[in-house]
Parts: C-alpha cells; sequence; structure tokens
C-alpha cells in the first residue's frame, strides 16, 4: 500500500457513510447514545480542556514567549493586519453563524424563561449563546492554529498534526503510532464536520427557498435538489484550481453577510440592538472565565441534557474544526508574533460574534418581547426557517432572503472545496499540492456525509454525529498543545 | 442520563491517566 493513511481514512470515512445512507436512523440513535455516555462521563473533561486552553492562550500572549515570531526572526507579517483581520473574519464566518443568528438565543430564551422572568431569561440566553460562539471557541482555534503555524513555519515541518509530535519527542515507536492515529482522527472528525454544516447549509437553503416561492415545508426533495445543485457546484473547483475564484467567492460570502448585518442593525430597531450589544459585552467579559468551568452538577436532567446538547456539542464541534480552520489561520499568519497572533484570533473574532449574535438576536428578542411576534412558535416548529422569518419582519424581505440563501450556499461551496483540499493534504503526507483525484474522492466522501445528515433530517442527530466524529480529537488537540508548550520551553528568549 | 457506573469509571480513569500522561511528558527532560 503506498499511502495506508489514505486508505484506511477514506475507509473509515466510507463506512460511516454507508451505514449511514443504509441505516440513517440507527447510525443517529448510535451516536446520540455514544455521545451521551462520553458527555455523561467526561463533560468535566471537555470543559476542562477548553477552559485550559483559553487560559494558555491567555497566558502566551502576556508571557515572554509572546514576542517569537511564526517565522525566522527576522520575519515580517506576509499581509497587512487589516487583511489578516479581515481574513480571521472570513475563518470565523461560515453556514453556521447565519443558521443559528437568531435561532440560538431564541431557543436558549424558551428554555430559560421557564425558571427566570422574561429579561433575566433574554439575557441569559444572549450570554450562553456568546459563550458558545466566543473566546473559548477562538482559543481552541487559536491553540491548533498556533500549534501548525509554530512547527510549521519556525520548525519547517509539514503541515500535519503528527508533525509536532514527531518533532519534540523523537521518531520512536509511541510517536509514530499515536502521530499516525493523529492524523486519521483529525480527518475523520474534519470529514464528518464538514458532512453536518453541509446538511445545515442544505436545510436553510431550502427553508429560504421555500419562504421566497411561498412553499410549504416542502420536504426532502427539495432538500435533496438543493443538494444536488451544491455537488454540480463544488465538483469544478475540485477538478481545475481557480486560483482567486475560490477567494472571490468567499468574499462575496462575507460581504453579503456584512451587508446583512449593517443592514439588519440600521432597518431594524438601532438603539434596542446596541444597547443590547453593550449590555452583553460587559455581562460577557464579566463571567465568561468562570462559565468555562460551569459543569450543572446540582442541576436536573433537563438542564444536565441541554448543558449536553448544546454547550458540550459545540466545544466539541470547534474541536473538530480545530485542524481545518487550524490550517487556514496559521496560512495566512506567518510573520506574525505569538501575542499578535493570539490577540488577533482569540480576541477579534469573539467580539465579532458577540456584535453578530447581538444583532440578529437583538432583532429576534425585539419582535418577540416588544412585539409579541410568534417567533418561539417558529423556532420550536421550523428552526431552519428562523433567520427568513425575521427578515421578513423588515422591509426589502425578497432581496434580504435572496442574499442570505446565497450567502448560505457559498459559504458551503466553499468550505466544501476547502475542506476536501486539508483532507487531501492531510492524506498525502502533509503535501500542499495534492493529487486532484485524492482531493474529488474527498469531494465524493464529504458529499455522501452531507447527505447522510440530510437524510436523518434531525438537527439533533446532525450534531450527535458530529460529537461522535470529534471526540477523540480532544485528547489530540490537549497533546498538541503540551508539544507546543515544551517546544515553546527550549527557545533562547534572549 | 444514567451511564454503567463500570464505563463511567473507565471513561473517568482514562482521562485521569491521560491528564497524567500529559503532565509527564511535560516534565519529561529532553534526550539529547
Amino acid at each position: 500500500m503506498k499511502n495506508p493513511l489514505l486508505i484506511i481514512a477514506l475507509a473509515v470515512t466510507g463506512a460511516l457513510a454507508l451505514w449511514g445512507l443504509v441505516d440513517t436512523a440507527g447510525l443517529a440513535a448510535f451516536a446520540s447514545a455514544a455521545v451521551g455516555v462520553m458527555f455523561t462521563s467526561r463533560g468535566w473533561f471537555i470543559m476542562l480542556t477548553v477552559s485550559a486552553f483559553l487560559i494558555v492562550s491567555i497566558w502566551l500572549a502576556l508571557s515572554p514567549y509572546g514576542k517569537i515570531v511564526l517565522g525566522r526572526d527576522d520575519e515580517t507579517p506576509e499581509f497587512s493586519t487589516v487583511s489578516w483581520l479581515t481574513m480571521l473574519f472570513a475563518a470565523g464566518m461560515g453556514v453556521g453563524l447565519l443558521y443559528w443568528a437568531a435561532a440560538e438565543p431564541v431557543t436558549h430564551f424558551a428554555l430559560i424563561r421557564d425558571f427566570e422572568n422574561e429579561s433575566r431569561a433574554a439575557a441569559a440566553a444572549r450570554f450562553i449563546t456568546n459563550f458558545h460562539w466566543g473566546l473559548h471557541a477562538w482559543a481552541v482555534y487559536a491553540v491548533t492554529a498556533l500549534v501548525i503555524a509554530y512547527f510549521g513555519f519556525r520548525q519547517g515541518c509539514p503541515s500535519l498534526i503528527s508533525a509536532p509530535i514527531q518533532k519534540v519527542f523523537g521518531p520512536v515507536a509511541w510517536t509514530r503510532v499515536v502521530g499516525w492515529l493523529s492524523d486519521l482522527l483529525a480527518i475523520v472528525a474534519i470529514a464528518i464536520g464538514l458532512g453536518g454544516s453541509i446538511a445545515m447549509g442544505v436545510f436553510q437553503v431550502q427553508s429560504g427557498v421555500e419562504t421566497l416561492l411561498g412553499l410549504e415545508q416542502a420536504g426532502l426533495w427539495l432538500s435533496l435538489v438543493v443538494f444536488a445543485v451544491l455537488c454540480l457546484c463544488y465538483a469544478p473547483p475540485l477538478l481545475v484550481d481557480l486560483g482567486r475564484g475560490m477567494a472571490l467567492l468567499s468574499n462575496t460570502a462575507m460581504a453579503i453577510s456584512g451587508l446583512l448585518l449593517a443592514y439588519i442593525l440600521l432597518a431594524g430597531p438601532t438603539h434596542y440592538i446596541m444597547n443590547g450589544i453593550v449590555e452583553a459585552i460587559g455581562e460577557y467579559f464579566a463571567a465568561v472565565v468562570p462559565h468555562g468551568f460551569k459543569t450543572f452538577t446540582f442541576f436536573d436532567d433537563e438542564i444536565t441534557g441541554w448543558f449536553q446538547s448544546w454547550t458540550l456539542t459545540y466545544m466539541v464541534w470547534w474541536l473538530a474544526w480545530a485542524p481545518f480552520v487550524g490550517v487556514f489561520i496559521a496560512r495566512i499568519s506567518r510573520g506574525r508574533t505569538i501575542r499578535e497572533f493570539i490577540l488577533g484570533v482569540v480576541l477579534v473574532p469573539s467580539l465579532f460574534s458577540v456584535f453578530w449574535f447581538g444583532v440578529f438576536g437583538g432583532l429576534g428578542f425585539h419582535e418577540m418581547l416588544r412585539d409579541d411576534v410568534p417567533l418561539l412558535h417558529v423556532v420550536e416548529t421550523n428552526l431552519d426557517n428562523t433567520t427568513f422569518f425575521l427578515l421578513g419582519r423588515l422591509p426589502l424581505s425578497g432581496l434580504t432572503s435572496a442574499a442570505t440563501i446565497l450567502a448560505a450556499f457559498l459559504y458551503i461551496v466553499t468550505s466544501v472545496v476547502s475542506a476536501a483540499f486539508v483532507l487531501a493534504m492531510f492524506s498525502s503526507g502533509g503535501d500542499i499540492n495534492p493529487k486532484v483525484r485524492v482531493k474529488v474522492v474527498w469531494g465524493v466522501i464529504l458529499g455522501a456525509l452531507g447527505l447522510v445528515m440530510i437524510l436523518s433530517n434531525s438537527i439533533d442527530a446532525i450534531k450527535a454525529i458530529i460529537a461522535l466524529g470529534a471526540m477523540p480529537f480532544v485528547f489530540i488537540v490537549l497533546l498538541l498543545m503540551v508539544c507546543l508548550l515544551k517546544a515553546l520551553k527550549r527557545e533562547d528568549l534572549r | 442520563m444514567t451511564v454503567d457506573p463500570f464505563v463511567d469509571t473507565l471513561l473517568n480513569v482514562t482521562a485521569f491517566a491521560f491528564i497524567g500522561f500529559l503532565i509527564w511528558l511535560y516534565f519529561k527532560p529532553d534526550q539529547e
């Protein structure tokens, strides 16, 4: 076998896709049960891990190691700070933010208002949403990206998850085995995570099309049509290198999201939204670190179930995405110091998330609490439609809905193309120009996994399957962090 | 959700062991 990693990775993900296609409900039930056991027994471990990433990131930025350059000592950043920050936003943006923009805070609100009055429930829902998308998520990305950038640009390692382990602990038996497993688990986590993202994007596009065309919840056939169009769109970039064409697609999606954000802020209840955002920033930074250690020990099954299906799922989700986003963040950060890197990667996108959810969620809360709009009903009965329902409350809703559909579609196309590239790179020994046929095979596997998740037709099943794929990766990211800390100890800081 | 006590112990012990392994790796002297 020329490349056993590629073959085994394809076999594992292919088998999972096949299982899902043959017995979608069976896979979803297995994933939910396995993830339930893991989350119940190891919830504390996941929260401790993500909190450790945040604390280590802050410590690295403040410590003398912050001066270390991700590259040669005399190297300067490849991109200007403004374009670097813009690209970081692009890394953080994606179909998830569009999907959950208003749906998430309102879903949390629906639960919390059983225990608190409406205003406190809304504030708590806002905080928890920001917690899920904020500093902890970005600290997970930052640590992984920092490891890839540090070992890639400063120590000359290939862009592989296993490279730092072998570099720091030498090419002995256990590092070979653990390194090989790390590459495999990274591939599996990315592939499954992306499958889930495809499904979420397809549901969102489908719901938008239903709203625009006035179709009553069209069901599976429309999902499959959207999926087929998506496959047709992402196939050409896998076959031919479109170069800057891909960047153009991604920038268009980002520009649309930015315009939507600005439009909702200005056309919606501007002062209400801004009040909410300022309040959210204060609340968030006052409580974010202790909340990272919160495991809901003394609460009943309803709350611990919620904690597992939201907080723990998100944290594991970020870990699943970390190698994929990490490769991108690392690639654009050559020449930055560790201090600049942490500040840019952890703080700036987190603030952007607070702003994003502040605008969409702010409009949602305004409509619900001030105008008695039945948004809760929409979230409970047709979650995919939340964003479009809210856009319908503002003028020009046809245009904004069409723009949202386009942005969601472009995000999935660009994500699948870049994921197929990263997967092909990881499975070709870190080759930054992987073969076209390897990329195409990954494109097919990603499509099959996406189809499985679409057929499951349940966002909860999707979340469980992603968490299942990502779970083992928690251990790998922790090991990578130790590799980084150990390598930094050897640096001459004079 | 209730987890079988044996599975629960096993999952937790492996997590403890892994944390121990990481601490050992960090402090293990380099072999030149």
